[in-house]
């Protein structure tokens, strides 16, 4: 266990003071429906740039774990999810609110987010160093298939056609690609200009590839952004703790998938939530209640989106792949602060890295009064911003955040421009995720292929150094079960439904 | 998508496969100027998208695309609020930050609001906008020390 005094860094009063304050905003920004934690996290990025990198850390967590649980806000309240990682919440937390129950809903919701947040985060601090260790053995060529794994999970998981989140993946990868080459110092792509020469940056880009689509739809009708039906009179706190005790089990195995979920890169809190709430149907006594306004529904849900966040971060600091997309977006802003992620950072940096997932965890534990009583205040003083304000706000936030990534106005107008495509790509059906996850993993996956086929030319053989390692091999493995996972799904549920006839 | 396409017929996903088709093309053009080193890794993206781009064709001829649901609301509107950023960016070394910023802000503002126009309406969102734009432009150039670019203004 990593010593005590990266636990008293994070609990120095500026980290706390940090903390709630990230805590604040990402409730805030995940309770506003079409704002998703990738988007809070990206709008706050340049305000982690002037910190020590530890508190910035902190900062971004504790904003992206806010923003997971804000998105509950709306859920309950609005049936609409803040953040797409809620959307089982609203299966159960609308009905209840419907009935009266909202503040209830509101309440396990906030106690089930502190539980799968402090669980995700345990798992973090465990899981993390060991496996630092074992990826310390790893070469270019098993980080180059490392980064085709990660690029495999996100088509095989994003909705809709898997063959368009490959495209997506290979228009990322190629983003990834412009500028000056790492290997060779070939010029590829900039069309000329010296503004990219030095490639497309990763944190301007993911700003414009999450939040312009996102702006564009928001000033597109005149729906209000939230139209408040259900109650929120107080928080039943006591009420709302039987429940919990009452659900361990569930709330346990929840909060563990969301772990796994988190780790495995690309895949989101969404997911999580998703498996999580058909387990904890498939599993109840009563799953007839589901759908109804179960408690249960919404601890399966909000347990796994809060545990996704410490278990994203173990690919993320450990690999340099990011577990989640709010992860990508900490990549990006942890680049800017000059730390390397990777198997080094745990000994080379040690005193950041641990002092950052200490205070997740306190973080994870502040959110229970913040949640219970920041988030209900901040959210109803945010029904009442008009959406006229709401959407310029937005865009200067992105114009402002893209510029100070590294004070250049070019990255700003790369934000836009890249925005504007990744909307143009959704009208035909390609989503973010996939184009962020190829930008991300381009370079390392290009620099991986590039050494392990010079290494293997120099050895004699480049098919023995990418298919001979031991460690190669079982990334390949999980390769092709991540390619063959739609398929098999598809199977087991026309299986089911033929059992079911 | 019109709104006449069938779930199976995504005509605008075989559009976007031609374009992908296209890209890849001029891909594998441009890398064959490259060195060995710099042109193995964009030639291949460029084949896979086009590999990838025909399967999509052929999946949609099949009758399993996955097409994309039409859209509501304003299309000007949406138009307008990407030139307005389009232009907000490349003013910044113009005006300068602040100035391009609160110009930009106020366009915003203006295909945002859906209401009706009121002077106190106005006034309000015109004093909220100018206390976000000064407060983080503030905040940023003089506790965060970011420098903000000058042109003909601040």
């Amino acid at each position: 266990m990593p010593g005590i005094e990266y636990f008293l860094n994070a609990v120095t009063p500026f980290a706390l003071l940090i903390a709630v304050a990230g805590i604040v905003a990402g409730v805030v920004i995940g309770a506003l429906p079409g704002l998703t934690a990738t988007m809070a996290v990206a709008v706050l990025v340049p305000f982690t740039f002037g910190m020590d990198p530890g508190i910035a850390l902190i900062a971004l967590g504790a904003i992206y774990m806010g923003a997971i649980y804000g998105g509950a806000y709306s859920a309950i309240l609005l049936n609409t999810p803040g953040t797409p990682s809620a959307i089982c919440t609203t299966f159960d937390g609308y009905p209840m609110a419907k009935r009266g129950d909202g503040d209830l809903a509101l309440t396990l919701a906030c106690l089930a987010s502190v539980i799968g947040g402090l669980i995700g985060g345990v798992f973090l601090l465990m899981l993390a160093p060991p496996l630092a260790t074992v990826a310390l053995r790893f070469g270019p060529v098993e980080y180059f298939w490392l980064a085709l794994f990660g690029l495999t999970l996100i088509s095989s998981l994003s909705e809709g056609s898997v063959v368009k989140g490959a495209i997506g993946g290979c228009i990322g990868l190629l983003l990834s690609t412009i500028g000056v080459a790492e290997v060779g110092g070939d010029v590829r792509f900039t069309g000329g200009s010296t503004a990219l020469l030095g490639g497309i940056d990763v944190v301007s880009a993911l700003i414009g590839l999450y939040c312009v689509p996102v702006l564009i739809e928001l000033v597109a009708t005149p729906t209000p952004h939230m139209q408040l039906t259900g109650r929120v009179a107080s928080f039943r706190l006591v009420e709302a703790w039987r429940h919990v005790r009452a659900a361990w089990f569930n709330l346990t195995r929840s909060s563990v998938i969301g772990t796994i979920v988190g780790i495995l890169p690309g895949a989101g809190g969404s997911i999580a939530s998703l498996v999580s709430y058909s387990e904890a149907r498939r599993a109840s006594k009563h799953p007839e209640n589901f759908g109804k306004g179960e408690p249960d529904g919404i601890i399966a849900s909000e347990s796994a989106n809060n545990a996704t966040v410490g278990g994203g971060f173990i690919p993320t600091l450990v690999l340099g792949i990011p577990g989640t997309p709010p992860d990508a977006v900490i990549l990006g802003a942890l680049m800017v602060q000059g730390i390397r992620v990777g198997p080094q950072l745990f000994t080379e940096q040690a005193d950041t890295v641990y002092t950052f997932i200490y205070g997740l965890i306190i973080a994870s534990i502040l959110m229970l009064p913040i949640g219970l009583l920041v988030g209900r205040y901040a959210f109803q003083s945010l029904i009442r911003v008009p959406k006229a304000l709401l959407a310029p706000s937005v865009a200067f936030m992105t114009v402002l955040g893209s510029y100070a990534v590294h004070n250049n106005t070019h990255e700003a107008l790369q934000m836009v421009v890249i925005g504007g495509f990744a909307w143009v790509m959704g009208r035909f059906g390609f989503t973010a995720s996939p184009i962020v996850l190829g930008l991300i993993l381009g370079s390392i996956a290009e620099g991986g292929f590039v050494q392990g086929h010079m290494i293997g030319t120099a050895k004699g053989s480049v098919l023995m150094e990418f298919f001979g390692r031991p460690i190669s091999m079982v990334i390949i493995v999980m390769l092709v079960l991540g390619l063959l996972y739609p398929l098999l799904s598809r199977r087991a549920k026309k299986k089911e439904r033929v059992n079911e006839q | 998508m019109s709104n006449s396409d069938s779930p199976s017929r995504d005509v605008r996903g075989i559009f976007a496969s031609c374009l992908i088709i296209l890209a890849g093309g001029l891909i594998i053009q441009a890398s064959s100027s490259y060195g060995m080193l710099g042109s193995v890794f964009p030639r291949t993206i460029g084949v896979t998208m086009i590999v990838l781009a025909v399967v999509y064709i052929v999946m949609v001829s099949l009758g399993k695309g996955a097409s994309v649901a039409p859209l509501d609301g304003s299309r000007w509107r949406r138009i307008a609020i990407f030139c307005v950023l389009l232009a907000w960016t490349l003013l910044l070394d113009v005006l300068g930050f602040l100035t391009a910023s609160l110009a930009g802000y106020c366009a915003a503002l203006l295909i945002a609001n859906f209401d009706h126009w009121t002077p106190r309406r106005a006034i309000t969102y015109c004093g909220v906008g100018a206390a976000v734009v000064v407060g983080l432009f503030l905040l940023f150039g003089q506790v965060l020390k970011v420098p903000f670019p000058t042109g003909m203004f601040i």
